[in-house]
């Protein structure tokens, strides 16, 4: 049978090969063949097959087990924009009958005429099937949990999608860039950090800001060094630290985190930073809710936070897909909510027995692991192989260490109330040396036995 | 007497072939400090360039005499009494960029290019030759300096010398600065791009896998 | 001779020595007026800027003629009371950062609000504008703090209603250039302008917030915009205000009364000004 595809590839081949009119183009081009079919490499001298996983395989799987999370991003994005504006009045402009323009403070009608005057409100009021409007705003007090979920995706995919695909092809084309100097062929690494990248940040950052920050990620944090596998830092972290230092406003603050205009909502960890306990009760009570429900909020992903970070409960099921199929290190995800309970424990003790001067040593240890990027970073950071540590008794240090430092950050430095990337990125910096004292201890050992 | 050949060589292999930041990695903590805007860091280039000239020229002048038991304290002490009339000649006629740059004038002192030349080159060479070679190295110094802060001024701030170019969301424009520029490890990331690109250029600077 | 010989040795090193010596200190003897005709051209430039006496961007011939106009007054924090007595205190020359960490001269800080340093000087210059017709129009009242990395010194002018802001500056201090550091910026340092220092019952109110003023606030005369990424800066700054503008408050209650100090300069012209020294050392 003639198979298209494969002609286009059989054709083509010859322009890419060695001494084709394109040959320095040979790394694009071999991207989309082995995406469609198996290298044409075969070993020919003596192989040994362990195993079947391979590093596409890897990644892939990596990115199944993402999957889970980028629904919740859409989804709680959605909720999140849906029930600020059925609950919010917001200030409009609108022609009484005299024919005099006034501005009154209204309860928003539909997606168009709020603050929301882009693209994704007009796409979305195009939508009408019968009853079903999809750009009509629901009734005040009507949006709950699970009241429009086709609304939610639908609204929250549209913030998702374009970072993705911005983050996508400007990481690629400097794949592609590096592996055409580099005489190498593009490698499958970027896929994780490309789904990584969007679900830590908020759904309003500006799309230049996701361009400029995964080039340096991917330059900076993975290709100076030699690219997948040789890089000491995960990118898509050194992609997010660049936006945190180089375009702070962008992503902390309060009025970042819901896509409706004009909304200031803090984020239950920044609120818990600054005011303790206190804080996540007043959040809690200014949605009718006690502390515990509060936090099955927290748990569940129902918060305002990074589009992919809020859902405790999506990062659980990555990480068990993870640990089933033998990908991430259970020891690393394990020692590091050892690490940050044991501190939390600590810091909440002082906090009991007198030490109140900072409020964010008051907060309840169960409530570090549902807030901020805890679980997102514990299943899918910490656990990359390349920057983590590799060996077994490695594994527990560093994944303690990180966990620590994340209280250290969180609770003690009031600078920064996002302590979870600057400990993966400082626990990154310290794995070569774990390991190294690791792989020693081991040498010696066995030396020893040895005599 | 040294040929003209040897001066050119003094003067121009430090710009870029021996450049002192680029490929010594010297004098890299002023570096980091002084380059978030232009201006001070053409003051600063000015100021370790007339230091390391008169430095170079004060020590080669008595370098047969100087007993090598105290050749180093000697040029420290050389060294500092002029980095002390550098920092009064600011303070008396730049009066507002020797506030800025506050302590890092007197750091000078302890910037490793100027003891560096000192003694790899100011302690075997004439007089003239040692001049020579102290602006050829101030100005390697200097060309790092002033490229490092043209990108951390103006992708940090928005301005070139001061001079507003592109008008920042603070005072009422549309650029949102960089904060990272501002931030000292933005001068590691340039300078590493630097150095990258210098060893490109000539692979020769390159060092040999061990 | 060897050059390694005990001789050589040291008159090697004494020559050195002496001709460095020489030579800085040459420099210093030469330099030194400019440098502190410098500092003083650079702390007057502030103190008639805080009072509107010239507009930013001003030259620095500019600030003789304005500063005629400023009256400085040594006021003493703990009696409460102007030092009238220019024997003790010239006023012309009086710094009280010189005095900062003598002791006898310093106060601990008590009250809720701290500026963050350990210890705030007993005496201060405070500058008091006059119009044409001998009323007070402007007091400039000195005040300084910790920030996030560095004591921060700035001026504070209020009208003679001794609640509205006339102009707050920094004129020294170490932040994070552009984030902290953007105190210094005209732009921010404008945003203080006309508003309330005290609330009607005399309590300090002046803070920066987080974000934007909203303007249909009704406290929204007691509040400036916050720097966006200089939060603890920001707090510092709130610390400094809140401390000094209670400390200040004694002095303003005197002047709200009337009780109005003669101008230093007719006090001066009598009295021997022997304390001049008190600028000598510098403000290092």
């Amino acid at each position: 049978m003639w198979n298209p595809i494969k002609f286009i590839f059989n054709k083509t081949k010859p322009w890419f090969s060695k001494g084709g009119k394109l040959e320095a183009l040979y790394p694009l081009w071999e991207v989309f063949d082995t995406f469609f079919y198996t290298p044409e490499e075969v070993a020919t001298g003596k192989c040994a097959v362990r195993d079947s996983i391979d590093f596409k395989r890897m990644m892939i799987t990596v990115c199944i087990a993402l999957i889970p999370c980028c629904f919740m991003a859409c989804y709680n994005t959605g909720y999140q924009a849906y029930k600020t504006m059925s609950t919010t009045s917001v200030a409009q402009k609108i022609v009484d009958d005299k024919g005099v323009e006034k501005t009154v403070v209204a309860p928003l009608k539909s997606l168009p005429t709020d603050g929301l005057k882009n693209w994704r409100g007009w796409l979305m009021s195009c939508v009408k099937v019968g009853n079903f409007d999809l750009g009509a705003v629901p009734e005040k007090g009507t949006v709950s949990y699970f009241s429009h979920p086709i609304q939610f995706i639908v609204f929250g995919a549209m913030y998702f999608i374009p970072i993705y695909i911005v983050t996508f092809v400007v990481g690629i084309l400097w794949e592609v860039v590096f592996a055409i100097f580099r005489k190498e062929i593009v490698n499958e690494g970027f896929f994780v950090t490309a789904m990584l990248f969007p679900l830590t940040l908020p759904a309003t950052i500006p799309l230049w800001i996701v361009a400029v920050s995964i080039s340096f990620g991917v330059v900076i944090g993975k290709e100076v060094f030699g690219g997948t596998g040789r890089n000491i830092l995960n990118p898509a972290l050194v992609a997010r630290a660049f936006i945190f230092f180089a375009f702070a406003g962008t992503i902390t603050g309060d009025s970042i985190w819901v896509p409706v205009d004009g909304t200031t909502m803090a984020t239950p960890l920044a609120a818990a930073t600054q005011q303790g306990m206190d804080g996540i009760s007043a959040v809690a009570a200014s949605q009718n809710l006690t502390d515990m429900q509060y936090w099955f909020d927290c748990f569940a992903g129902f918060i305002p936070g990074s589009m992919g970070e809020t859902s405790t409960l999506c990062c659980l099921i990555g990480a068990a897909m993870l640990i089933f199929t033998g990908i991430g290190s259970w020891r690393v995800m394990l020692s590091m909510c050892v690490g940050t309970g044991a501190l939390a424990v600590f810091t909440y003790f002082m906090y009991s027995i007198g030490y109140t001067t900072n409020p964010a040593w008051g907060i309840y240890p169960h409530w570090h692991f549902v807030m901020g990027g805890f679980a997102l970073g514990c299943a899918f950071m910490a656990t990359d192989p390349v920057t983590g540590a590799l060996t077994r008794g490695g594994q527990y240090v560093y994944g303690f260490l990180i966990g620590a430092l994340v209280i250290v950050v969180r609770a003690m430095n009031p600078a920064y109330p996002e302590g979870v990337m600057l400990a993966i990125l400082f626990g990154n910096l310290c794995a070569p040396m774990i390991d190294y004292v690791f792989v020693q201890a081991n040498i010696k050992r066995r030396a020893l036995r040895n005599v | 007497m040294a040929t003209a050949k040897e001066y050119k060589e003094a003067f121009l292999s430090p710009l870029f072939a021996t450049n002192p930041i680029a490929l010594s990695v010297l004098g890299i903590c002023s570096a980091l400090a002084v380059t978030t805007k232009m201006d001070t860091a053409l003051t600063m280039t000015i100021a370790v360039t007339s230091v390391l000239v008169c430095s170079n020229f004060a020590v080669s002048l008595i370098r047969n005499h100087i007993p090598s038991s105290i050749r180093m304290i000697v040029q420290m002490v050389i060294i500092a009494a002029m980095v002390m009339i550098v920092d009064l000649v600011l303070q008396a006629f730049a009066f507002k960029l020797s506030k800025s740059l506050s302590v890092f004038v007197s750091l000078i002192i302890t910037n490793c290019i100027i003891m560096g030349r000192a003694e790899a080159f100011a302690m075997k060479n004439p007089p003239l030759l040692s001049i020579v070679d102290g602006l050829g190295n101030g100005f390697g110094y200097g060309l790092i300096l002033m490229i490092v802060s043209f990108f951390r001024e103006f992708f940090g701030s928005g301005t070139i010398f001061g001079f507003e170019v592109l008008k920042t969301v603070n005072n009422g424009g549309w650029y949102m600065p960089n904060g990272l520029m501002i931030l000292a490890p933005s001068a590691f990331f340039i300078i590493g791009l630097i150095i990258w690109l210098f060893k490109t250029i000539n692979p020769k600077l390159q060092e040999g896998e061990k | 001779m060897s050059n390694n010989s005990l001789f050589k040795t040291f008159f090697v090193a004494i020559a050195v020595c002496a001709v460095c010596a020489t030579l800085v200190s040459t420099a210093n003897v030469v330099l030194r007026p400019i440098i502190e005709q410098n500092k003083l051209n650079f702390k007057r430039g502030n103190i008639v800027l805080a009072a509107d006496l010239v507009k930013p961007g001003y030259k620095a011939s500019d600030i003789a003629p304005a500063f005629e106009k400023i009256d400085p007054q040594v006021y003493d924090l703990l009696k409460e009371k102007f030092v009238t007595n220019a024997d003790e205190f010239n006023p012309a020359t009086f710094d009280e950062r010189v005095l900062m960490n003598k002791d006898g001269y310093t106060l601990v800080p008590e009250g809720e609000v701290k500026p963050g340093v350990p210890t705030v000087p007993r005496y201060v210059t405070i500058y008091l504008v006059r119009n044409d017709k001998g009323e007070l129009e402007k007091v400039i009242l000195p005040f300084f703090g910790k920030g996030l990395w560095s004591t921060m010194y700035g001026f504070i002018a209020l009208n003679n209603d001794f609640t509205t802001v006339g102009r707050l500056l920094y004129y020294d201090q170490l932040e994070t250039a552009g984030l902290g550091g953007e105190v210094e910026n005209p732009m921010w340092a404008d945003k203080w302008i006309g508003k309330k220092a005290y609330d009607e019952s005399g309590k300090a109110e002046l803070k920066v917030i987080k974000g934007t003023v909203d303007p249909s606030d009704k406290n929204a005369a007691y509040k400036v915009d916050g720097i966006s990424g200089a939060t603890l800066t920001c707090k510092g700054v709130n610390n400094q205000i809140g401390y000094w503008l209670n400390e200040y408050r004694g002095l303003l209650d005197q002047l709200k009364a009337g009780q109005i100090p003669p101008e230093s300069k007719t006090v001066c012209a009598q009295a021997t000004p022997k304390s001049e020294d008190n600028s000598k050392g510098g403000a290092k």
